[in-house]
Order: structure tokens, then C-alpha cells, then sequence
């Protein structure tokens, strides 16, 4: 499948190791797309497509386990500009909406700023340290 | 060590015990010969010249990446440094300086690593002080 330049990816958002607090709120630390390193000084994590999960989004991340986690969104124009890597088509059992994201390791943490937090952690610790300072 | 910055210190430290310890419950957690890896960084770079420097030492931060790294992270208005743990041995370390393209180093020992944070900071102390 090919996917368009302002196709968007959301991403899991681990409230405990991708949230950092800074002044005036919190930031997506770069570890959001270093999930796994795959050589070449590139890394590779897991995302969906928005426009292949429609409304079964939330259902997928419910599956997942990933209920209290937030939501981070990153266009596809903005995964090959800014983290100078590529998003391929890779369904998987029971979600066929799941895609490889790649990115420059020197380049995680520019996309990491330039990912949108559309949905924010529920988790009551995240929601103790920093509900309501987002910055993004 | 900065007397004052103990509780950051602990509370890293104690940041990091906790985070790699959650992730041994995972299929890819952090090892304990990662976790002991990643404290010697920590002990040495709250010795190094860029912990003279506030801004670095209260923007120390920690997390873990998925295939079990630890990743460091010190921060300024002009320079973010990255310093990743890597699970096979050895460093990556990031420099981030505004306006420049990013810079890598990959280090094997943790007093190179310690080398890399401190020159990549280094700019920003020059800059502070207009030299």
C-alpha cells in the first residue's frame, strides 16, 4: 500500500518513559521512535495508520493494553522531512491498520517535537505529574 | 557532586532502578549488565566539567527504549545531549546544537561517552559566557 505525504500515523505513548517534564509542562522524549534499533543508525517502531484504523483506533490500543497510554500523531510528510525515514504497510493478525515507521536515530528526537499529542495519558500517575502542563 | 542537586541525583538513580526493573517483566527489558552500565555514566557525569553547569544537571533525565537501552537526556536553550546505553555494549551519543545538523558519536567506553557529553555541552558553556 502506498500511503500519501499528509497520511498520519499514531503512535502509543508509554506515560511513563515518553512524557519529560519541562518548564511550563511536558515534551515527547525521543525514545517514543527509538523502539528498536534496525542498523544503518536507524530505528524502527510500531504505529497505525489513522486512516486504515478509522474509528476502531481506540478498540486496538484497548487490545493492546495500551487503555491508559496517550496518543502521539506524526504525518508522513513530517516522518520522511524531519526523522529522514519512511513508513511501510505491515498488518498484522487482528490489525490490519499496523504500520513499520523508520527514522534516523539523530533524527528521533526532532520528530519526537514534531509529533502531536492527541490524546493524553488517563494513568493516574501522568495524570498526578503533568495533566493539564502540556506544551504540545 | 553538587550538594544541593541530591535529591535529583537520588531521584535519578532511583528513576532508573525502578524503570530498568519493570522492563526485566518485559520480552526485551533492560539487563542488569545494561542497568549497571548505565549507573557508572550516571556516578561519573555528576563528576564531569558539564555538571558544573545547572542547567545540565536539573534537565537530567532517564527512560528506556524499547529493545532495552537506557537513554540520558540534559537539556539548554541552545543544546540537547542524548546519551543512549546500548544493549550490545557500548554508546551512542547525540548533540543536538539549534540550527545545526545533529551529530553522532558511538563510543565503546564509558569515559569516551563521558568525553562526548562533556565537548557537546562544552559549546554551550563557551556560548553562555561569550568566548
Amino acid at each position: 500500500m502506498e500511503f500519501k505525504r499528509d497520511d498520519r500515523f499514531l503512535r502509543d505513548l508509554n506515560p511513563d518513559l515518553h512524557f519529560k517534564r519541562v518548564d511550563g509542562g511536558y515534551r515527547l522524549t525521543s525514545a517514543v521512535f527509538r523502539d528498536r534499533r534496525i542498523g544503518g543508525g536507524f530505528y524502527a517502531c510500531s504505529v497505525d495508520s489513522e486512516r486504515l484504523a478509522g474509528d476502531q483506533a481506540v478498540a486496538r490500543r484497548e487490545a493492546r493494553g495500551h487503555g491508559g497510554w496517550g496518543v502521539g500523531r506524526v504525518s508522513l510528510g513530517a516522518v520522511r522531512e524531519i526523522g529522514e525515514g519512511d513508513v511501510s504497510h505491515n498488518p498484522e493478525l487482528g490489525n490490519d491498520a499496523h504500520c513499520t515507521l523508520t527514522v534516523r536515530g539523530a533524527r528521533a528526537r526532532a520528530l519526537a517535537l514534531a509529533c502531536e499529542v492527541t490524546i493524553e495519558p488517563t494513568s493516574e500517575g501522568w495524570v498526578a505529574e503533568f495533566a493539564g502542563e502540556g506544551d504540545s | 557532586m553538587v550538594t544541593q542537586d541530591l535529591d535529583t541525583r537520588l531521584r535519578t538513580l532511583s528513576r532508573l532502578q525502578r524503570i530498568a526493573g519493570e522492563s526485566r517483566e518485559g520480552s526485551a527489558g533492560v539487563t542488569e549488565e545494561v542497568e549497571a552500565r548505565a549507573t557508572a555514566v550516571l556516578e561519573r557525569v555528576w563528576d564531569c566539567s558539564a555538571a558544573e553547569d545547572r542547567a545540565f544537571r536539573e534537565s537530567t533525565f532517564v527512560t528506556t527504549t524499547g529493545d532495552g537501552a537506557v537513554q540520558f537526556e540534559w537539556e539548554s536553550g541552545t543544546v540537547a545531549i542524548e546519551a543512549v546505553v546500548e544493549p550490545e555494549g557500548g554508546f551512542t551519543v547525540y548533540v543536538h546544537r539549534k540550527g545545526d545538523e545533529p551529530e553522532e558519536w558511538n563510543p565503546a567506553e564509558v569515559a569516551d561517552a563521558i568525553e562526548a557529553i562533556e565537548r557537546g555541552w562544552s559549546g554551550t558553556r563557551r556560548a553562555a559566557r561569550g568566548v
